[in-house]
């Protein structure tokens, strides 16, 4: 019995040994294959995908001349985005997916009167899907893609044309390095002079776009802009010609002229702010001129010199904290680095009567209020700069009756 | 007292840690230059599907036409 019961045990002993040392051969295993993984994907496959990389690379340096010659054939400028993960989008482009190839069996049939072949190339997929939306070219100069945005069907003389600037696209787009579009793109984007309206409703604009191709959860749309559009969005900002230099020769040619307009209509509209510049405003910060900011210069003038200082400073403050200037703040906490900005504007400063003048209330203010007129030489020094002529020579005036 | 087993497993597991970081890092790259070329590839099946659709039309043109001829 003791016997029985001795060998029962070893043979559990043994059993846990066994179980252990199986367990230790499959986690040896385990790792055995994950390293051998991490070989496999670091030694041979990444390589390969970097050669892959390199290639297809070289192929698109082959194919970019054609992708160009057919955007300048179809006045518009291509580029395959990613659509953003959303549900109700996946499913539009799920739908979209069987008609685009519907449409291309169908396009010559649909196209027969087309005047030129190569232009309605692309056209196909919306055709048979019927999102297609392209705006007129005339009304591009006013209003850049607010129509096509919009998912109304504009029907061109020309049905080539797409509308498809899509916001989420242009990180993206920016990405393709080659493209010599991305940069432009982004240019609009980001310039202050394009209505943001124009891009604002990209949610119904999505559906626009034909499908390019679907993996996994991701569907990657075609993007399609108008290229004379696109030029005069681009000329806004930069109303040199020399950026049209980044597309290709031939684009250039057919749409420069109405390129070159469009800026002057532009500058027309926002310039306008530094028309009614006053002398003595300093052409540096013209944006600062602001309408509520004389009034307390003017109170300044007067002030300055009467025993009401500190009435002025604290309505001073005030007037910062309205304004929301970035000196406000430091007016506040009467900070140190003020007196380091002291220093800029009292090289401007010197320049003109009004400077002058600003100058001596600073150092009235230094010999009056002490360390509080640190602060306050930054604060007169900017207002003065900003103040009409006729109350510099005020504060002027009075500063030469007190000496 | 730890079994000389138990010592070696976690040793073991640690190793399998390791070496999951550093296939899933691998992997991560080769996704990211995959999604890359992916895009990149994009712009050569734009001009692919364009030439296919010249391609088509010139055919439809041709054949309206009655100018297309056999291939000499």
């Amino acid at each position: 019995m003791s016997r029985q019961g001795s060998a029962r045990t070893l043979s559990l002993t043994e059993e846990l040994e066994r179980l252990e040392q199986q367990i230790t051969l499959t986690l040896q295993e385990i790792d055995s294959n994950f390293s051998k993984a991490h070989r496999i994907v670091t030694g041979s496959i990444l390589p390969i995908v970097e050669q892959y990389a390199k290639h297809s690379s070289d192929v698109w340096e082959g194919s970019k001349f054609w992708k160009h010659f057919f955007e300048a054939s179809a006045n518009v400028s291509l580029s395959g985005y990613e659509e953003p993960e959303d549900p109700t989008y996946t499913e539009t482009s799920v739908s979209l997916e069987t008609p685009e190839q519907d449409g291309q069996d169908a396009s010559p049939g649909a196209l027969a009167g087309e005047d030129d072949d190569e232009e309605f190339t692309i056209d196909s997929p919306t055709q048979v899907t019927g999102v297609q939306s392209t705006p007129k070219l005339s009304a591009s100069t006013s209003k850049p893609a607010n129509g096509g945005r919009k998912a109304v069907s504009y029907r061109s003389p020309s049905p080539r044309k797409y509308t498809g600037k899509n916001p989420m696209a242009m990180p993206l787009s920016s990405e393709e390095p080659s493209t010599p579009r991305a940069h432009q793109d982004i240019y609009p984007q980001s310039s202050p002079f394009q209505p943001e309206s124009a891009y604002q409703p990209s949610a119904l604009r999505h559906n626009n776009d034909p499908l390019l191709h679907r993996v996994l959860d991701k569907s990657y749309r075609v993007q399609a802009t108008p290229h004379t559009q696109r030029r005069q969005k681009e000329a806004a900002t930069k109303p040199t010609p020399a950026t049209g230099t980044k597309t290709a020769p031939w684009d250039d040619s057919p749409n420069s002229s109405p390129a070159m307009a469009a800026p002057q209509l532009r500058s027309d509209l926002f310039s306008p702010a530094k028309a009614p510049r006053t002398p003595g405003v300093s052409v540096l910060t013209p944006a600062r001129g602001k309408i509520g900011r004389p009034a307390p210069t003017t109170s300044t003038g007067r002030q300055l010199f009467s025993p009401q200082d500190k009435a002025y400073t604290a309505s001073k403050d005030r007037t910062s904290y309205i304004f929301n200037d970035d000196s406000d703040e430091d007016e506040l906490e009467m900070s140190p680095p003020k007196t380091m900005q002291f220093h800029v504007p009292q090289s401007r400063l010197m320049q003109t009567p009004a400077r002058e003048a600003s100058r001596k209330i600073v150092e009235d203010l230094l010999l009056t209020a002490g360390a509080d007129a640190t602060d306050e030489i930054e604060a007169d020094g900017e207002g003065l700069e900003e103040a009409s002529p006729s109350v510099v020579r005020r504060a002027f005036d009075v500063d030469d009756d007190t000496f | 007292m730890e079994s000389p087993h138990e010592h070696q497993q976690n040793l073991l597991l640690s190793r399998i840690i390791t070496n999951v970081e550093k296939l899933n890092e691998a992997v991560m790259a080769l996704n990211k230059s995959l999604q890359e070329i992916n895009v990149q590839n994009m712009n050569v099946e734009l001009v692919a599907q364009m030439f296919k659709n010249y391609q088509s039309n010139v055919l439809f043109h041709l054949e309206a036409t009655d100018s297309l001829k056999e291939p000499s």
